[in-house]
């Protein structure tokens, strides 16, 4: 970096410089009374004990963050029932308590994995190399658990909520989803709409057969579109796949379906799977 | 941590380390308040391009030489200058981030799309060295007239090369853009002709009226895509040069979206123009209406399909989701375009789309969710905040 200019804005420099100086002169101070307190990075230890130190130093990390994350999850679940059922505070008190553990016991299994799964990774390499391969390491999503669905937290949520509360929750639930499914049934048409550029007339024919169809299909696709990341609007169109060919290629122009065909292509194999799984769903044969 | 049995046996002295630990935490947080502490990343990119900057001005002295003949005394002092135009950029670069960070940061916190897209458009950002006044009077002063002769005829030849580059990148991509839209066009203009069973003349109209159309619209094509190359060339007469044009006279570059939504909406105003003449006041009206419903649907679809998938993420109340509905299709409204050229992108889907969230002004925000929700929805509007702004 060059030497910074005398024209810059001091704000910079004068109080970040004043306070950090301090800071250097207590440190050095502190660092000669007891200099053991500041053994981060010791010396005195071997190959083996700093890797050790750093797989457990990636492990602690890697578990405040999944704890973290779960936290966060279960806050928003916390905040929903809230809402929904108007919780008194002592009761909603119970529910942080069963939070925190199961926060804490749905990490149990995905412990053990993500020890196994850096400590593959740590193997048989100096201390840098293995620093640097377990800095990549990831997490792992064997062993993982959502806090929501441990036994600790279903069993103590059923005991707090009250019968109506329940049913208040139940139905705000069963809302939720409701409206999902809408929102997707809506995409579909505007979609087919704007990709294929559907005249009025075909839209009004051809959305109840695609609603029908995604209604059938949804169980079966929704691993395929409806996925972490979102729905994904061109997986989505595949829907056209599930309607009777001959309903459907009396709608739309030969044009529409090669356009259609065009724009699935990607995702034209991802059909038979989608496919299988729906015969083995319902068990009849394709309409 | 280790602790040897001689500081073991001194607990007074470990007590006052204690102590003065504790206050270097005080005075450190103290530092962290500072604006330099929160935004390392100002830090590191003023160091990556004083460092890209004085690398790339070496190599254009080394270029000025060879071109000019010039001596070695007169290198030196061109290479004294060279550097002295970077310090002068640099300079000017870390008062415009300041500024830009002062201006921007809520909370010692900043979305650094948005800080990015408000520091280049300062005076500051778009200075390079080659083009500092520093770096010009050097040349003048420095070299002997006939030099800077030779010198002015390889840059302008040079500018010249890059100005064509840039020119036929774009011409290509607008012939590109035109070809697909007449495509796009052709089957809408050939339904109406069917549905509204047009005379042969409006037909023919409408037909050859859709290629008129599109080329009017060309206009507003392209005019983002060339900020963004001017940008990644504005330094090629520095390092890297030839590699940065010969990228660009291949067409090896992707530049961002190329769903053009400006050009999109002039081609639309150019359509309904078009469908207005051919198919008379009452088609056209007919016409009309069945596209604002259809247009309307897809707005109320777009925000359902955002609120779902922002429900699922801050867990919506019953009460709060068709308040979300009604503030999410009015930013969708009046961003339709900017939508629908997300939705050109084949990477698009439900959750990106929640990009929109960045429409929502935080006051208004505040009045449909609840504190713990604001935090989720916040975190959502930071991460998809680049699409938004990519899409203007």
């Amino acid at each position: 970096m060059n030497p910074m200019p005398s024209s810059q804005p001091i704000f910079q420099r004068r109080r970040t410089t004043l306070a950090q100086r301090l800071g250097a002169f207590i440190m050095g101070l502190a660092l000669i009374l007891h200099p053991a307190s500041f053994s981060l990075a010791d010396e005195s230890l071997t190959e083996e004990e700093r890797i050790t130190r750093a797989i457990s130093d990636t492990l602690a990390a890697s578990a405040d963050t999944a704890a973290l994350n779960r936290r966060r999850e279960m806050e928003i679940l916390m905040g929903d029932i809230r809402r929904v059922t108007s919780l008194a505070p002592e009761r909603l008190r119970l529910l942080e308590i069963a939070a925190k553990g199961a926060i804490d016991h749905s990490l149990d299994n995905w412990r053990v994995s993500q020890e196994q799964h850096v400590r593959q990774q740590a193997q048989g390499t100096t201390v840098v190399a293995v620093q640097q391969r377990i800095a990549n390491a990831g997490e792992v999503q064997i062993g993982s658990s959502s806090a929501a669905d441990h036994p600790l937290w279903v069993k103590t949520l059923t005991q707090t909520l009250k019968p109506d509360e329940q049913q208040r929750y139940a139905q705000a639930e069963a809302e939720r989803k409701d409206y999902r499914q809408r929102a997707i049934n809506a995409i579909l048409m505007a979609e087919l709409e704007r990709r294929l550029g559907l005249t009025a007339h075909q839209s009004d024919k051809l959305a109840p057969l695609a609603e029908r169809t995604l209604t059938d299909y949804l169980p079966d696709m929704s691993n395929y579109i409806d996925r972490g990341s979102g729905i994904d609007f061109r997986m989505l169109l595949l829907i056209l796949s599930g309607m009777n060919p001959t309903e459907a290629q009396a709608i739309i122009t030969p044009a529409q379906w090669q356009r259609w065909q065009e724009i699935t292509n990607d995702y034209a194999g991802w059909w038979q799977g989608i496919e299988q799984q729906h015969r083995a769903r319902v068990g009849g044969t394709r309409k | 941590m280790s602790c040897s049995a001689t500081s073991l046996r001194r607990p007074g002295r470990r007590l006052i380390a204690s102590a003065l630990l504790g206050l270097v935490a005080l005075t450190h947080a103290r530092a962290e308040e500072e604006p330099t502490e929160k935004a390392p990343f100002i830090d590191q990119t003023l160091e990556r391009s004083a460092e890209f900057y004085a690398s790339g001005m070496k190599s254009l002295v080394k270029e000025v030489v060879k071109i000019t003949g010039t001596t070695p005394d007169k290198e030196a002092a061109l290479a004294k200058e060279a550097q002295k135009a970077v310090d002068d950029k640099m300079a000017k670069s870390k008062r415009g981030l300041w500024k830009t960070w002062k201006e921007m940061a809520v909370d010692g916190q900043i979305d650094q799309v948005q800080f990015w897209d408000s520091y280049r458009r300062l005076p500051e950002a778009i200075l390079t060295p080659d083009k500092s006044p520093i770096w010009k009077d050097a040349l003048a002063t420095i070299l002997s007239p006939s030099q800077l002769l030779l010198w002015d005829a390889e840059a302008n030849q040079r500018r010249g090369r890059i100005e064509k580059a840039i020119n036929d990148y774009l011409v290509k991509g607008r012939d590109a853009w035109k070809l697909k839209r007449i495509e796009a066009r052709k089957p809408e203009g050939e339904e109406l002709i069917t549905e509204y069973q047009l005379p042969e003349p409006a037909a023919l109209g409408l037909r050859n009226g859709i290629e008129v159309i599109v080329t009017q619209s060309l206009s507003a094509w392209g005019q983002g895509l060339e900020k963004q190359i001017r940008e990644y060339v504005k330094s090629a007469f520095l390092g890297g040069a030839e590699e940065r044009i010969k990228q660009l006279e291949d067409g090896q570059l992707n530049f961002a979206t190329t769903a053009e939504p400006a050009a999109l909406e002039a081609e639309l105003v150019h359509w309904k123009a078009l469908l207005k003449t051919h198919l008379g006041e009452s088609l056209y009206a007919q016409w009309a209406s069945r596209e604002q419903q259809r247009l309307d649907r897809r707005v109320r679809a777009l925000a359902m399909i955002a609120t779902a998938e922002l429900d699922k993420k801050i867990r919506l109340s019953p009460q709060q989701r068709p308040q979300v509905e009604a503030t999410l299709t009015r930013v969708i409204q009046t961003s339709i375009t900017k939508v629908d050229a997300f939705l050109q992108e084949n990477y698009a889907n439900s959750e990106l789309l929640l990009m929109v969230l960045n429409g929502v002004p935080t006051e208004e925000m505040k009045t449909l969710i609840e504190a713990d929700q604001q935090v989720g929805w916040r975190t959502l509007a930071s991460r998809y905040s680049s699409w938004w702004n990519q899409f203007k």
